[in-house]
């Protein structure tokens, strides 16, 4: 009697260990960590040079029940050039949130490459969810900014 | 105070990339009870650890093969219906009751997985024609046993339910859906535990850029506390994803164990105090 792996291998295609697909998004994790993570250290950086360094040490703000303005992705961008630093390390770390998204859309693309329809069709859903979620949370949608 | 958190999310990073979760169970109370930090930063920075943790590891986990995408992604499809579900009742259902609910459910998963504390490796699985059609199989080399390991799952509907109900609670309450993932694939699907946590982090990742964009509309998302904590969780699970290649599946699991048994409890208490 076969077991299930043997009757598994027998329906799997050929070409079904996607080798390539693994090392692209792979590759994509990692530039998009790395560079968020340097755009969130020159934030910090900035931070150090205009506010010096007590501006790490008490953190004062934060506990006043003061909200920050930069809800959106226009009020960030505009707050980037001259550079805020608070504005720097928000764009850090909307690089970091988009990370799986861009991950998630890479891998619907190489289904599609792949000819793996049944996966494409399951990874774009997925996909169309995660675009959903960014419309609805107004990153996107002006007029909080 | 900068130093705390940073210290603090290195902590929950390591933690969060070996055992699949988002680090939110460690990173809510530390930045609300130790650092006093109002409690709607405290989420949204959270939210933001959730994706550092899955990110920052999951390069390393779909590399070595530990990650299998295929499962993470078709799961997902349940886990944001779910949510969305969650979402749309949320005025419906009593939070009191939907937290003792899924604490008893938790503490039953904790005892449920005592019995199998010593089982490396899941070994050979009832066959499931719905997890043959959707190719739910793989294969990694674990370093722990020096030695590759073939698996397959099976158990796709109950594991497919349990997702669901994952989805539901992190629509709900915004929290826990990396234990319920992990417990999905682990006593359900019965896939390799290393599997199950790496399968579960790069998930959680998905689930939480959903609903990312939300926290930071809302204001939620505080650079100052943000920004130490993407750093921390970054490099914590940067090195939690090269430890957890090296511990077997046995002590992974006898990690996992007391956290759900602490969430568990956590959660039932939570249920019973609120009005």
């Amino acid at each position: 009697m076969r077991t299930q792996l043997d009757a598994i291998h027998a329906v799997r295609a050929p070409a079904d260990d996607n080798g390539t697909m693994r090392a692209v998004v792979s590759a994509l994790l990692r530039y998009g960590v790395v560079f968020s993570a340097l755009v969130t250290l020159v934030g910090l950086g900035l931070l150090l040079v205009q506010v010096g360094p007590k501006a790490f040490v008490s953190m004062p703000s934060i506990r006043a029940p003061e909200t920050t303005d930069l809800t959106s992705l226009r009020a960030v961008l505009g707050e980037l050039v001259p550079p805020e630093p608070e504005a720097v390390m928000d764009a850090g770390i909307l690089l970091l949130i988009a990370t799986p998204a861009v991950t998630v859309g890479t891998a619907a693309i190489s289904f599609a490459l792949e000819k793996d329809w049944l996966y494409m069709g399951i990874t774009t859903f997925v996909f169309a969810m995660l675009m959903l979620g960014f419309a609805i949370g107004g990153g996107i949608i002006p007029g909080k900014s | 105070m900068f130093f705390a958190i940073l210290f603090m999310s290195v902590a929950a990073g390591v933690g969060g990339a070996i055992l699949g979760l988002g680090g939110g169970i460690i990173i809510v109370p530390a930045l609300t009870l130790l650092l006093h930090l109002p409690i709607r930063y405290a989420i949204g920075a959270s939210i933001v650890a959730v994706i550092a943790t899955s990110s920052g590891a999951a390069a390393a986990y779909i590399r070595d093969r530990l990650t299998n995408l295929r499962i993470g992604i078709a799961l997902e499809v349940m886990t944001t219906l779910g949510a969305l579900t969650g979402a749309s009742v949320a005025g419906w259902v009593s939070p009191r009751w939907l937290y003792i609910v899924f604490g008893l459910l938790l503490a039953y998963s904790a005892f449920a997985l005592l019995g199998r504390l010593q089982m490396e490796l899941p070994g050979e699985v009832p066959y499931d024609p719905l997890a043959a059609r959707l190719r739910f199989t793989g294969e990694y080399y674990d370093q722990a046993l020096g030695q590759r390991v073939p698996y397959t799952a099976t158990g796709v509907i109950p594991g497919g339910a349990m997702m669901y109900l994952a989805g539901i609670f992190s629509g709900l309450l915004g929290i826990g859906s990396g234990l319920f993932k992990v417990l999905a694939m682990d006593v359900a699907m019965r896939l390799p535990m290393k599997v199950s946590t790496s399968t579960s982090n790069f998930m959680i990742g998905v689930t939480a850029a959903a609903s990312a964009g939300v926290y930071f509309a809302r204001g939620d998302v505080h650079p100052l506390v943000a920004a130490p904590v993407a750093l921390g969780v970054l490099s914590g699970a940067w090195l939690g994803s090269r430890i957890m290649g090296q511990l077997r599946n046995t002590t992974i699991r006898k990690l996992f164990i007391p956290v759900l048994a602490l969430v568990a409890v956590g959660m039932i208490v939570r249920g019973i105090q609120l009005p």
